[in-house]
């Protein structure tokens, strides 16, 4: 009787620390001494075992390390030739090198994708946080797929009205890129128009992205952010990765932004974006 | 005529550089030995610098922290590398802006006379009045000009006129136009475009001015 008692006691306060702890695995680390030998003996036991998936855990940190610092490496090679041949394109006549440069700029934006997800768990060692004027970023987004946008008959607007933000203008740029993309994927035959609106709000300032396009299907709305997700849309137009809503979500979280999509099937779809406002950074401004 | 110094180890790319930056009007001079690239600067005394980070065994960075020993020249880096890490430190070194591969020409181009104008600006004022067939163009006011009475033009169409002003007595293709207006922050289509033409041909008749734009069908406009 005492015996179960004492037991129940000593499993209890196992399971409690478990409980408590990030990672069980480390479980054998804080368990109290047990004056029993065979405590000690399964204690000893889930050491080695623990000890050995934790090796195990390193040895496949290091292999995906590599594998990602691989294809960081590699794509800086794939941009010098793309560097090249659009600056060969810049310099030969116009018509053809006009159809090469939107290539280009498709090829150039899947390679961003992929650095961009490469990095995208390691976002707090690659950023600066400054005072970045949105106007700025979004305009070099436009230029930036000028050549897509052109031929697909698409045309922007930019209201921004020199509103700034706190936030790192490489990672926004990308962000916007991917919605830009996405608009310019899901337009209507004969063109296209998208919108960048800025406003100060109360809680912060928030950005509407807005295009005119086919929108998204009422049950597609609530997964457009999810990883590998088409849609229908994307089914029917076979161009979709799944990958650019999905990759935004993410940054946008790791950035401290917030983002959301309204949309209405046949009509339009807004991306919004709501930068917050730091207290402690109104306060060293004013 | 600004003189440019190029120093990139990638072949290709330098000569198709050197090749952009003629066509546009620069004098360009380049170095390939780059354990004396700041021997070079010196040497060939340049306007501005195109500076890549990474130099086979040399490094951007410390090549501008030797030409910044003894020269304010503007330098703007260019490189493969787009960590933020890398875009602190090109500043804080002196360097005057960082561009990523692979950089757009006209966005490159763009920065480089951003850059002249703000260093050289003394040296050659704009022309800031155009004329042609007895029409002005008046590139500080947004205004034009014809026999004493004058209009004001909204940006997209200034934008439009002005570019058709600096190819006078050409037929200047569609595709040119809107490319050209979306260099300069004008972001319209082809529809677009054919409104904004209408709005400055009304404009232009209320000064009595006629048929000064040209339709050349399927193809552009001329004036």
């Amino acid at each position: 009787m005492v015996n179960y008692v004492e037991r129940k006691r000593y499993f209890d306060k196992i399971d409690a620390l478990m409980e408590g702890l990030d990672q069980p695995y480390l479980m054998q680390e804080f368990m109290d001494h047990s004056w029993r030998l065979e405590d000690q003996l399964y204690r000893e036991i889930l050491r080695r075992s623990n000890r050995a998936v934790v090796e195990r855990i390193y040895q496949l940190e290091n292999e995906q390390q590599d594998y990602r610092e691989f294809i960081e490496g590699w794509i800086h090679e794939v941009k010098l030739p793309i560097t090249g041949i659009r600056l060969a394109c810049h310099n030969q006549e116009q018509d053809n090198s006009r159809r090469i440069e939107r290539y280009l700029t498709e090829l150039d934006n899947d390679v961003e994708q992929a650095l961009f997800y490469a990095r995208s768990d390691q976002v707090y060692k690659d950023y600066i946080i400054k005072e970045t004027e949105l106007e700025a970023v979004i305009l070099n987004v436009l230029k930036k797929n000028k050549y897509l946008m052109i031929q697909n008959q698409m045309s922007a607007k930019v209201e921004c009205d020199r509103i700034t933000v706190f936030s790192d203008g490489k990672w926004l740029e990308f962000i916007l890129g991917q919605i830009l993309l996405n608009a310019m994927k899901y337009k209507n035959e004969n063109g296209g128009m998208i919108s960048f609106q800025a406003e100060t709000i109360n809680s912060g300032i928030k950005l509407t992205v807005r295009d005119n396009g086919i929108g998204i299907p009422e049950g597609d709305k609530a997964r457009i952010f999810e990883k590998g997700f088409t849609g229908s849309n994307g089914r029917n137009r076979g161009k979709s990765t799944g990958i650019g809503l999905y990759l935004c979500k993410k940054l946008c979280n790791k950035l401290g932004l917030e983002i959301s999509a309204q949309s209405q099937e046949g009509e339009f779809t807004e991306v919004i974006l709501l930068f917050p406002k730091h207290s402690f950074l109104s306060k060293l401004k004013g | 005529m600004a003189k440019v110094l190029i120093i990139e180890d990638e072949e290709s790319i330098r000569e198709e550089l050197e090749i952009l930056l003629k066509n546009t009007g620069y004098e360009v001079v380049r170095t390939e030995n780059f354990i004396n690239a700041v021997g070079d600067v010196e040497a060939h005394n340049p306007d501005l610098i195109l500076l890549d980070v990474n130099l086979q065994d040399y490094s951007g960075f410390s090549i501008c922290t030797g030409i910044r020993k003894f020269s304010n020249v503007p330098i703007i880096f260019i490189t493969g590398r787009n960590t933020s890490i890398d875009e602190l430190q090109a500043f804080s070194l002196g360097g005057d802006d960082y561009i990523t591969k692979p950089y757009h020409p006209s966005v490159l181009l763009a920065r480089i006379s951003t850059i002249l104008k703000r260093t050289k600006n003394s040296e050659r004022a704009e022309e800031q009045i155009l004329i042609h067939k007895g029409l002005t163009l008046d590139l500080r006011s947004y205004k034009f000009i014809y026999d004493g009475k004058s209009e004001e033009l909204s940006k997209n169409e200034f934008k439009l006129l002005h570019y058709l002003f600096q190819r006078k007595g050409e037929v200047v293709p569609r595709l040119d136009i809107i490319e050209y207006l979306w260099d300069n922050d004008v972001f319209i289509d082809d529809n677009a475009l054919s409104v904004n033409v209408t709005r400055v041909r009304s404009k232009l008749e209320q000064l009595g001015v006629s048929d000064f734009i040209e339709t050349k069908r399927g193809v552009g406009y001329r004036i």
